[in-house]
């Protein structure tokens, strides 16, 4: 019965892929992340600090130190240090730690064609996060069945995230795979 | 000769009129009040507010949730999100395309207006234009 419910957790987990687990006390550090400021820091760093070709860039694994030194040097950043507190500081901070602790693998897809750029971190060992951008203008719908995932719809100028487990059907994650269905 | 100064005096009121911003942003963000400072050299009259929900504002506006930027500019019943060059808006409010309510520059692009070093070419960011549902087309590439 125990093998059971594995195998069918295996199965779900392969074939839907899972949203990005956070534990309790980061929900509400991903809120802050998206809100600060009335705004959100991923206006500039992307929706999981990936940088999302965005003015700020690439943010994750910043320590509290990293963040406070942005926040008094950065000019687009200045007046965001005005409003945060330093429990706030510190929750975003270990928020970017832990998504740094995910490698992760960017896909752009833009007009029938996929730009990846990979976190050479990536091993046969560890799951890592999928961030898919459209940044067409219309809705686009992937085949992922070769990495074990149901197809995924996004739609125009969207960014959807999927963990992706290498315990799945390949070993190491392959972008080559992926094909945009007609 | 009166009345001929009266509708010059009208014309040029209607003019300034339609040149007149309303800027929705957040006190905490600087780059907004820069893309506003732009706009004032450009000639347009920026007239700020810093509401307590911005995102019901966009919303109000119909700015779909995938295009949001910072700030939210009014112009004449239409709206332009985020870092848009003055000369889009200015193609845009010239001949507005069939349907579409406004433009956007989604997220912070580094090279945008406000963002950009001044004097830096505008590069590396579309400018999208919308309807009320949400469907989107290309309207700019820099
Ligand atoms: C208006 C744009 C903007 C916003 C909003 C913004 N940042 Fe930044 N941030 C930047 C820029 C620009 C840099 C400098 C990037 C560089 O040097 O390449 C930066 C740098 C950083 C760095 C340092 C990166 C490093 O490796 O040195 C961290 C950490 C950071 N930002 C976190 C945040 C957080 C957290 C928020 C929200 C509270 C935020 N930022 C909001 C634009 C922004």
């Amino acid at each position: 019965m125990n093998r059971l419910i594995a195998f069918l957790y295996l199965w779900l987990f392969a074939l839907n892929g899972i949203a990005l687990d956070l534990p309790d006390h980061l929900k509400s550090a991903e809120n802050l992340y998206r809100t600060a400021g009335g705004y959100g820091c991923h206006l500039c760093h992307g929706l999981y600090g990936h940088g999302a070709n965005q003015a700020g860039g690439y943010i994750r694994g910043a320590n509290q130190e990293i963040l406070k030194t942005a926040l008094i040097e950065q000019p687009t950043m200045k007046l965001l240090n005005n409003v945060l507190s330093d429990k706030d500081m510190e929750l975003i901070a270990n928020y970017l730690i832990y998504l740094g602790e995910i490698p992760i693998v960017s896909l752009t897809v833009d007009n029938m064609a996929i730009g990846i750029e990979v976190d050479e971190r990536r091993d046969s060992e560890k799951a890592l996060q999928l961030v898919l951008f459209n940044a067409g203008f219309s809705e686009v719908t992937l085949d992922l069945s070769a990495l074990g995932l149901n197809t995924l719809t996004i739609a125009a100028q969207a960014t959807e995230s999927l963990i992706w487990s290498p315990n799945s059907q390949s070993e190491i994650f392959d972008p080559q795979v992926i094909n945009i269905l007609p | 000769m009166k009345k001929i100064l009266f509708f010059t005096i009208t014309l040029i009121a209607c003019f300034s009129q339609a040149d007149t911003i309303d800027l929705f942003k957040s006190t905490s963000c600087g780059c907004c009040k820069l893309w506003g400072d732009i706009m004032e050299d450009e000639g347009y009259q920026v007239d700020t507010f810093h509401p307590q929900d911005l995102d019901a504002v966009k919303s109000k506006w119909g700015v779909p949730p995938v295009l949001k930027s910072c700030h939210t500019a009014v112009i004449d019943g239409y709206v332009f999100e985020g870092h848009v060059p003055e000369a889009d808006i200015r193609k845009f409010l010239d001949n507005p395309p069939d349907g579409m309510i406004g433009l956007s520059v989604p997220g912070m692009p580094a090279l945008s207006p406000g963002m950009a070093p001044e004097g830096a070419e505008y590069e590396n960011f579309n400018v999208v234009a919308f309807d009320k549902d949400g469907n989107m087309m290309l309207f700019n590439k820099y």
